[in-house]
């Protein structure tokens, strides 16, 4: 068969044949794969800032899945593949493989596992974990496609022997070798391992995806392209091994750094960015070689090939001491969970990666025989590609920065998304020159101006004669060869020492926390709230929402006690999650109400009005009062979240931090608000009183922004998502609030209904928000006769006392106790209109204890109670008056 | 601890793999060799590849 001598019978020359049908196929594939995967990047970005924009579409968290995917396996996968068919019989000397097996991991690459992978997710069979999206079928074939993958590439290495193997080759077989071993623990282990600790291993595999499979093939392109276009040796073999054994050993060590700050083992944590430091140490004696290698190219090398490969390694230098700085803990309090990590990881994987990956598939296209390329399309590409991901990675990185500085602050949570809305419309408009570029990387390889050897071999040209001769003197001695198997099985051993140590361990004393601290048996999900996680996990809702409160003074704050161990020991897999575009969920329970989720997921900025959460209307019947069972299971879900350490102990119980002498565990259980929300709805009680600098204009803003989705724009209780909450939002014209209520109700919503707590404005907002609220009032002070007023107090005594109290303060003996848990009206600080008192005693309040009382009073009883209610008020102090919300 | 004895076992292995480098001339150049071997590979490739398009096609299959 004619496939199979192309590749087996080595050409004239003495060199093996390259299989240039394979390297073209999966070149193809990996830019078909990589517009794809951008295409699911823009869909993505664009969502930022138009919310709602993408209504036919999957969901916007199943195109991330489908993005990082696409570029992970679909791009990088085809285009290191594509490469090693081209470089490993140059680097061996003997052919890679044979075409039969080629074609099928060709096959299985792309048809078992990019197709039905993203055509998967999409669908919403996925796996919420990050760089581990696809499903757990896939993962099988993923692993059967990299075990074909190292019987291709590996054999030729071993056959040759390892005497004077160049470091291309060792990345080569540690790529290979290590993302075998890797690939399963981080793709499977998280499914049966619960938690934190199941996100050890999580965080072990996101950061060996990048430094085990990525990382190696990319230096073994850059090691390869730049001495075979410049026609020199690099700089340093030994400074090459000694990057390459310094990567393999430290690299696995990192991956915990994605969770500082989290409730997995300090002593875990330390270790990681330890070894984040010292692999900076190593990035930069493998950087320095690359460039020292490439000295007397210029800045902007003529080679396109070299071009891509001097930009990849100063990427590589970026994203690395990117990486190291990450990893500290100061500077992880602010940049965590931020855009910084998220241009971090493109300046990774579009940066440095891509890069290598189009340097190695063009000098590999060049040599392909009858190989033509289009210079011009390729330069183009070059300049485009390089100007979109520094313009991506700047503005992510200063996006990042804004979020964490007011995450770290105490504003409104709202206030990072704006702040971060124009970093997101750069972002997206990035993509243009990134997308243009792609497709000219392609159209450049597949376009014919000019014969690709007349670029490619000038350097091989020179290639030196002495170089020639002193390789035949060089030898392999037994003790080299020696220290070789001994760095190999070390490398090996420190793999397993990293997953026992970062992983394993880490486990271990978990579980010994959580039969210290939990309290109790695990609450076992309801069928329904179960049927709810998997959707938060279908629909990728941890991509913007952590389930983690770690353990730094803004988290706490914010979110509550620092999560324990214990809480998630039900979590298979785990939901720690690694970015936070809304808020930490690991306290939801009792935030918000059913309803308020329910019109949140329906139509997000109905009640958030500057949301930018994606909508899912799919799971309703036309609106947001006509759950799917899929919504209520999704809402059950999130008032699931938090519910058992919620009824762990009393609030302010001191006994539980008597079992733990653990530093952290105690930070967790001194908290100020033990277990629930710091921002959770409080029944009517203490509040600071307003502030007297409150003005109107702040506070029109601030109604604008949080306000006006339920109460409508001039207050009228006629927002967008009015019609679906109970109680409906009132009416504030038929309402004048005593500044000391409006405090209360401000500071701590109201308890029962959809009113959240406003706790994270602060008093001069609070006071401003407070005079927009006042200024609506068209309540005014008319009472009616003394004979009403009479009359009015009978029947308040005989039907309304018992709830709101003798005295109308809403104190009754009944109000404790009132099947719908919003307190009574508190009439001696609320003059409600008359109008109001009428309608609320003839049709009851729905979503209220207040029934109504059309079938038991008169009209002129209604109306004389009224007025009695009215007479209650007791004028306290005053606020200053403002205008329309929007003027 | 565990901390320490990463580092510790890293910095050793790399002073050893340094000195090792730096002592020994031979050692120096018996590292150093694969640098050479490939070029030579790279060469032999592209010699072979030039050699194999001076010939037809089927030629070259066969």
């Amino acid at each position: 068969m004619e496939t199979n001598t192309t590749i087996s019978n080595p050409s004239p020359g003495g060199a093996p044949e390259i299989d240039s049908l394979l390297v073209r196929a999966h070149a193809l594939a990996a830019f078909a794969t990589l517009l794809i995967a951008v295409l699911f990047g823009i869909l993505v970005s664009l969502q930022f800032i138009f919310p709602d924009l993408i209504g036919a579409f999957p969901s916007w968290g199943r195109m991330r899945y489908a993005h990082t995917q696409g570029i992970m396996l679909g791009w990088l996968g085809n285009a290191f593949i594509a490469f090693m068919y081209y470089a490993v019989p140059v680097l061996s000397g003997r052919p890679a493989g044979n075409r039969t097996i080629g074609l099928i991991l060709f096959a299985l690459w792309n048809f078992a596992v990019m197709l039905p992978g993203w055509l998967l997710v999409l669908s919403g069979y996925s796996q919420p974990l990050e760089w581990a999206e696809f499903p757990l079928p896939v993962d099988v074939v993923v692993i059967l496609a990299f075990v074909l993958a190292a019987i291709q590439f590996l054999p030729p290495f071993f056959k040759r022997g390892f005497e004077n193997l160049y470091v291309s080759s060792w990345y080569i077989i540690g790529a290979l070798v290590f993302t075998l071993m890797s690939y399963p623990m981080g793709n499977l282990v998280p499914e049966f391992v619960p938690g934190a600790a199941g996100a050890a291993f999580s965080g072990l595999w996101i950061h060996d995806a990048v430094g085990l499979f990525v990382t190696p093939m990319g230096l073994a392109i850059l090691y390869f392209v730049i001495p075979a276009t410049t026609g020199r040796p690099i700089y340093s073999h030994f400074l090459s091994m000694l990057g390459f054994w310094g990567l393999f050993f430290i690299y696995p060590l990192n991956g915990i750094h994605h969770y500082i700050y989290s409730v997995i083992p300090m002593a875990a944590q330390t270790t990681a960015i330890l070894a984040s430091f010292i692999l900076g140490l190593v990035v930069i004696i493998v950087v320095s070689n690359l460039m020292l290698s490439q000295r007397g190219s210029g800045w902007i090398p003529q080679n396109i090939a070299l071009r891509f490969a001097s930009m990849s390694v100063l990427f590589y230098l970026i994203v690395s001491l990117q990486g190291s700085l990450q990893a500290d803990m100061g500077f992880s309090q602010t940049v965590h969970f931020t855009d910084f990590i998220i241009g971090h990881s493109h300046l990774a994987m579009l940066g440095f990666a891509t890069f290598a990956g189009i340097a190695g598939i063009i000098h590999a296209w060049q040599k392909l025989p009858d190989a033509s390329i289009n210079l011009k399309a390729l330069d183009w590409s070059y300049w485009l590609l390089t100007i979109g991901i520094t313009l991506m990675v700047l503005d992510l990185t200063v996006a990042g920065f804004v979020q964490g500085e007011s995450w770290q602050s105490a504003e409104p949570w709202l206030a990072s998304v704006r702040a971060s809305t124009p970093y997101w419309v750069v972002r997206s408009l990035s993509a243009i020159p990134i997308t243009i570029g792609f497709a000219l990387v392609l159209y450049g390889l597949l376009s014919s101006a000019e014969s690709a050897q007349s670029t490619s071999n000038a350097a091989q040209q020179s290639s030196n004669e002495s170089a020639a001769s002193e390789t035949q003197a060089a030898g392999f001695s037994p003790a080299l060869r020696m220290s070789y198997i001994v760095a190999s099985v070390a490398g090996v051993g420190f793999f397993v020492f990293s997953v026992s140590l970062l992983g394993v361990l880490p486990r271990q004393t978990l579980s010994d926390e959580e039969l210290t601290l939990a309290p109790g048996p695990a609450l076992v999900l309801t069928p329904a709230e179960q049927r709810g996680r998997d959707i938060y996990a279908r629909e990728g809702c941890s991509y913007c929402h952590t389930q983690q409160v770690r353990y730094t003074e803004a988290d706490m704050q914010r979110f509550g006690a620092p999560t324990l161990a214990w809480e998630g020991r039900q979590d298979y897999p785990h939901m720690l999650g690694t970015r936070r575009i809304g808020p930490d969920l690991a306290r939801a329970a009792n935030t918000r109400t059913k309803e308020w989720h329910l019109a949140h997921l329906y139509a997000p900025r109905s009640v958030v009005p500057q949301s930018i959460m994606p909508a899912y209307p799919e799971m309703f019947n036309g609106s947001a009062d006509r759950p799917r069972r899929e919504a209520m299971d999704l809402v059950a879900y999130l008032d699931s979240l938090g519910r058992e350490r919620d009824l762990a102990w009393p609030e302010g119980d001191q006994r539980v931090i008597s079992a733990t002498d653990d530093e952290r565990a105690l930070m967790s259980l001194n908290a100020e608000v033990l277990n629930a929300h710091p921002a959770m709805t409080r029944p009517r009680g203490s509040a600071p009183p307003l502030a007297a600098n409150g003005d109107l204009e702040t506070g029109q803003r601030l109604w604008r922004q949080n306000c006006r989705g339920c109460h409508g724009r001039d207050g009228l209780g006629d927002g967008r998502a009015a019609e679906w909450l109970q109680p409906v939002p009132v009416n504030l014209s038929e309402h004048r609030y005593r500044a000391d209520l409006l405090a209360d109700i401000l500071w701590n919503g109201v308890y029962g209904s959809s009113m959240p707590a406003w706790r994270d404005l602060n008093a001069r907002q609070l006071a401003s928000l407070a005079m927009v609220v006042d200024s609506f009032s068209e309540v005014s002070n008319t009472s009616g006769t003394a004979a009403q007023i009479n009359l009015g107090q009978q029947v308040f005594q005989t039907h309304c006392a018992e709830c709101h109290g003798d005295n109308g303060d809403g104190n009754g003996f009944a109000a404790n106790n009132l099947p719908i848990p919003i307190m009574p009206t508190d009439f001696t600080r609320e003059l409600v209109s008359e109008t109001a008192i009428i309608r609320a005693l003839r049709e009851g309040v729905a979503g209220t204890s207040m029934a109504p009382w059309g079938d038991r009073l008169s009209d002129v009883e209604m109306v004389a109670a009224s007025h009695y209610v009215r007479s209650l008020f007791q004028a306290g102090a005053q606020l200053a008056s403002g205008g329309n919300a929007d003027d | 601890m565990i901390s320490t004895v990463i580092v510790s076992l890293s910095l050793l292995m790399a002073i050893a793999f340094t000195l090792a480098y730096l002592i020994s001339p031979e050692t120096r150049r018996r590292i150093e060799a694969p640098k050479f071997v490939f070029l030579d590979q790279l060469t032999k490739y592209d010699q072979s590849l030039s050699e194999g398009r001076e010939q037809p096609s089927d030629a070259r299959r066969k």
